[in-house]
């Protein structure tokens, strides 16, 4: 009974955030179905077999992008050691308490996108819509919350793991960018292609949107075989679209992780309301588990990156440029980590880093060349 | 009753709080005093469930805290500077702890707030620090709860409210069975409505008790001699403080009164007069047993 007083009240304090969110949601969405919306079908031979791009794809990323963030709103009091007085001393239960703001957070989630979509859905009917098939709009819509739900979930484990505001905000960043980095430099080394796009958990976001890209915005040729209407055209479609295309299924991995990731919350919500201890909250984290690992993690990806970069360039590479790339790489990750550990003296495991990035680049580009004179010059270049 | 057995709790490296065993009876106002950094502020926050302690156990009515959060219905804590939004309004406050507390009252809180004359409006961060207060004080009565643990209830108070507030506190004990547990720097506020208290020091409890007990730990004197006052004329005595103004000084000095009025009627004083002890000096020569960083004579 307290449980749902108390949770109505929070959900009716995050009215005024969900209102200003579905604003910003509507307006960039309209912007961009008024500035990129071309919903007709065009007639001539390339336009055959181009699907017509229904604008659901930004809105969803925007959404998620935000979904991955929410939580540290929803969960900060847990980063204030004078909002835990007032929280934890209530009748409630941590794990309650956690519950019942993360949900909030998710329903504010789902309506402020919700807002904007419906309002984003009427303006695309009342333009010139021809090559849109509106009743896949509603299987899209509720696949879209269960996106948003993996994406808040991922940045809700986050966001229990962080002890503070700072670590929180760059939790999700650090955790996007490794395996953005991590699995480019893997891909390009390994396959001459980029992995990023299949390993990046984000990116989950764009086989739903281009699965749907199919299923919503009939491909010329389907329209004209069967004309827009029944379910079964649209399964065809989105069959061509994954099939023929391939587009969609590229991003299956992502979508995978990203689904995988959002499991995360499961153990998270089960330790950490059990061990948590309040009077460290908003202190700097010793833990392994969050920024202290993921950090080195980053720019061990990003050197991976850059290494990659030299490796499979087949012209001269300009060492220079790319020595400066490494250098910058550990200066911000030196830089972040003392901000995260709020002290300015280096400590042992950011010496050892750095000096494994360095030695990335070393390998990169001394070990092909070594004993070539030219590695010196393309140095001193 | 809230009572703590055996409570320990480190932060950081440092124990705070070393084996604390502490009972709040019903209809009792429990003083707990200590110098800043003694450890009442993470008492209160482990009594409430804020802080899980490393090593014991606090039961509410004979209930775990920390296994049944739910008991907490009957519990409010008070912090000494509460966080709310900037943006939070009364109307707020008073919706987020009505939605918690299922006895909150509406009318406990205009009453309370009426005795404190308060009229409360508005956003919060339009408040004094003491108005502020006043406001917390009246929603921590308002919830209804049989328990109040309240830190540094007198901060930031004017007479008046601190006046309004210990009648209150008084009132409600009494009448309705509140138990209060109060952790103030105002020793003289305490001493006047607490029944028993609790020195903390370096996060030990080192004395507690009844109120009236102290009174017979130490003992007062008021003393005139024929000449100046010399330094080693108490040596040899159980001297707590001395404040000396010429021929004339004033003493305090552990033990009994009888056996220390013996004692200093042999250094054949012209006058020699007992005074009353206050709780304040019994505090300062309790901390001083316990090696306080500075000296307590100068503070008195």
């Amino acid at each position: 009974m307290i449980q749902k007083r108390y949770f109505k009240n929070y959900l009716r304090s995050l009215v005024p955030l969900t209102a200003v969110v579905a604003l910003v949601f509507l307006v960039l969405h309209l912007f961009e179905i008024f500035m990129f919306g071309d919903y007709g079908v065009n007639a001539g031979y390339y336009s055959r077999i181009e699907i017509v791009d229904p604008g659901i794809a930004f809105l969803l990323y925007l959404a998620s992008i935000y979904a991955l963030f929410l939580p540290v709103h929803v969960l900060r009091f847990r980063y204030s050691r004078a909002q835990e007085d007032i929280l934890y001393s209530l009748p409630l239960s941590r794990r309650h308490l956690i519950l019942l703001h993360g949900l909030s957070g998710y329903i504010s989630l789902c309506t402020s996108y919700t807002v904007a979509f419906l309002i984003g859905v009427l303006v695309k009917a009342m333009m010139p819509n021809d090559g849109l098939f509106f009743a896949n709009f509603i299987p899209f819509y509720l696949v879209a919350l269960l996106v948003l739900l993996c994406n808040y979930c991922l940045g809700a484990a986050l966001a229990l793991v962080a002890k503070n505001v700072l670590d929180a905000v760059l939790l999700p960043i650090a955790f996007q960018a490794f395996f953005f980095f991590f699995f480019f430099g893997v891909g390009l080394l390994a396959a001459e292609r980029t992995l990023s796009w299949f390993a990046m958990p984000l990116l989950g976001v764009s086989f739903v949107t281009a699965f749907f890209n199919s299923a919503i915005g009939h491909s010329v040729e389907t329209v004209v075989e069967s004309g827009a209407g029944s379910f079964g055209d649209s399964v065809k479609v989105i069959d061509h679209g994954v099939l023929y295309q391939g587009y969609s299924s590229a991003y299956l991995p992502a979508f995978i992780l990203m689904v995988l990731f959002a499991f995360l919350v499961i153990p998270c919500l089960l330790l950490v309301p059990e061990r948590e201890k309040s009077e460290e909250s908003g202190q700097p984290s010793q833990s392994w588990l969050g920024l202290r690992s993921l950090l080195p993690l980053t720019l061990l990806g990003f050197s991976l990156f850059l290494l990659s970069q030299i490796a499979k360039d087949h012209y001269r590479p300009n060492l220079l440029i790319y020595f400066f790339g490494f250098v910058i790489a550990d200066v911000v990750y030196f830089v972040l980590d003392m901000v995260r550990r709020r002290q300015v003296r280096p400590k042992w495991e950011n010496l050892v880093f750095v000096a494994i990035s360095l030695a990335m680049f070393a390998i990169a580009a001394v070990v092909p060349y070594a004993g070539e004179a030219q590695t010196i010059e393309m140095l001193v270049i | 009753m809230l009572e703590a057995k055996k409570v320990s709790k480190t932060l950081g490296d440092k124990p705070v709080l070393r084996k604390i065993d502490i009972a709040i009876k019903e209809g009792s106002i429990f003083g707990i005093v200590g110098i800043n950094g003694a450890g009442k502020s993470t008492l209160l926050r482990v009594l409430s469930g804020v802080y899980r302690p490393d090593e014991g156990e606090v039961f509410l009515d004979g209930e775990d805290l920390f296994r049944h959060p739910e008991i907490k219905e009957g519990l409010f804590l008070l912090n000494d500077d509460p966080h709310f939004g900037s943006r939070w309004r009364v109307s707020d406050l008073l919706s987020f702890y009505s939605a918690v507390y299922p006895k909150f009252s509406l009318t406990v809180f205009e009453d309370i707030l009426s005795r404190l004359k308060l009229s409360a409006a508005g956003r919060l961060s339009s408040f004094s620090k003491g108005m502020k207060r006043q406001l917390y004080i009246a929603v921590a009565f308002a919830t209804g709860c049989r328990t109040l643990l309240l830190d540094e209830a007198f901060d930031g108070l004017d007479p008046l409210a601190r006046l309004t507030l210990k009648q209150i506190l008084v009132d409600k004990t009494m009448n309705e069975g509140l138990s209060c547990l109060i952790s103030s720097h105002s020793l003289r506020e305490l001493e006047d409505i607490a029944d028993s208290f609790g020195i903390l020091d370096d996060g030990r409890l080192i004395d507690y008790g009844a109120m009236t007990d102290f009174e017979g730990k130490l003992s007062k004197f008021q003393l005139a001699f024929r000449d100046e006052v010399d330094d080693h004329l108490f040596d040899g005595l159980p001297v707590l403080s001395l404040r000396r103004n010429g021929k004339v000084c004033e003493i305090v000095l552990q033990g009994d009164a009888e056996v220390c009025y013996r004692r200093l009627e042999a250094l054949s004083p012209l006058l020699i007069e007992q005074l009353p002890v206050s709780f304040e000096e019994f505090f300062i020569a309790e901390v001083k047993k316990g090696g306080y960083r500075n000296d307590p004579k100068e503070i008195l």
